[in-house]
């Protein structure tokens, strides 16, 4: 479940062109502390709906998502609901 | 052969500066200058209409150059917010207010942010198909008719302008040939960029999705059609939809950002006058070989084609 996280990372990095997720508590900020602002967050769940081979993440689920640690949650539970 | 033989663009002198409007809007500066993009947009006055913005584009070409206008056989407006709501039609009016000859026939082309790249495939095919000489094709959509200036999503994005592309059957001479064609709609996103009761809303992000998926994959499909590579291409002009559609475009299709300029920092996303207004300065660059054109949003749509030099044997 590790796998999720450090995925994540490695996309905000991508997104952002650095590292911003230096530690675990940075998963409970908001993305905008993050320095993720509206346009990054499209980007950012974009790519985290083609690297978890998700389906399209909805606006509404999209305004809820507002942390790393949400969308690393909701990234688990749509993985599993796909399993299933 | 049918070539663009030349472009020339009206943007209105008056303009709204969004540096003053977006601390109404929740909007940081950083965000305007480095995603947005857009510090002005350009705004065509109260008694202007659209056909006025075009006739004001044919002025310029005619500053330009010396035009014939008894030689023109077919003028054609690319707009979705006409005079009258498009009865009658567009093109009748610029028609009217240029003098044409009545040979001329004259029709709209009711697209958006896509319609340069179609009207370019149309008019060209609808003048070989006639043994048509002259063309003009304008393009004008002045949004301000029906942006709400509260609506932050929109009100710093888009600006009005016109502009009037020449095409021309030269014979042997030399220009810029259209082709390799592509075009992609999704119409199940219709309604995420619409006019509702006279008011223009936009689903930002699910047109952001589309460009960002189908331009990449248009592209390159395109250059394939074309038996290029991106390496053989001098300029990628992209629809100006904001700065950061453009620079992602760029980071997802690994392009050198040189060659993809953003120019509408100081007028707006003019929807189907970005790229001719784009390709103006560049028309008459004689370095210049192939340059790949995209237009993508309203629809949702987009449309992408090469325009390469005639000498070139692709």
């Amino acid at each position: 479940m590790e796998d999720v996280e450090s995925k994540l990372k490695s996309i905000v990095a991508d997104v952002l062109d650095k590292d911003a997720v230096t530690c675990d508590g940075d998963f409970q900020r908001p993305l905008k502390e993050l320095g993720i602002d509206s346009l990054d967050a499209m980007t950012l769940l974009l790519k985290v709906q083609d690297a978890f081979g998700l389906p399209d993440i909805s606006d509404e689920d999209m305004a809820r998502l507002n942390t790393l640690g949400g969308i690393a949650a909701y990234v688990r539970q749509n993985k599993e609901r796909i399993a299933s | 052969m049918i070539h663009t033989r030349e472009i020339a663009g009206y943007i209105p002198s008056t303009h709204e500066s969004n540096l003053v409007k977006i601390s109404a809007l929740g909007v940081d500066e950083a965000f305007l200058r480095e995603k947005i993009g857009v510090l002005r947009t350009s705004r065509k006055s109260a008694k202007e209409e659209t056909s006025d913005l075009c006739v004001k584009a044919f002025e310029q070409l005619q500053a330009k150059m010396s035009f014939d206008q008894e030689s023109v056989d077919c003028v054609v407006v690319c707009t979705q917010n006409p005079d009258f709501a498009g009865l009658p039609h567009c093109s009748a009016i610029v028609h009217g207010k240029l003098n044409l000859p009545e040979s001329c026939a004259a029709f709209d082309i009711g697209l958006g942010c896509s319609g340069y790249v179609y009207a370019l495939s149309i008019v060209t095919s609808f003048m070989q198909a006639n043994q048509l000489k002259n063309a003009l094709l304008f393009t004008a959509d002045p949004y301000s008719k029906i942006i709400d200036e509260d609506d932050k999503n929109t009100s710093l994005l888009f600006g009005d302008a016109a502009t009037v592309t020449w095409l021309a059957d030269s014979g042997g001479q030399t220009g810029w040939t259209p082709r390799a064609f592509m075009f992609s709609t999704r119409g199940q996103s219709w309604d995420m960029l619409k006019n509702q009761d006279g008011r223009l809303q936009m689903n930002g992000r699910a047109v952001f999705n589309f460009c960002i998926k189908t331009v990449p994959a248009q592209i390159r499909l395109l250059l394939e059609k074309a038996q290029l590579n991106q390496n053989d291409i001098d300029l990628f002009l992209m629809h100006q939809g904001s700065k950061y559609i453009v620079d992602q475009l760029v980071d997802v299709m690994g392009l050198d950002p040189r060659r993809v300029p953003f120019g509408a920092g100081d007028y707006g996303n003019t929807v189907s006058s970005s790229i001719p207004l784009l390709l103006e300065p560049h028309l008459h660059n004689a370095a210049l070989k192939r340059i790949v054109l995209c237009g993508f949003g309203v629809g949702l749509s987009s449309a992408g084609c090469l325009l390469a030099r005639k000498e070139e044997k692709t």
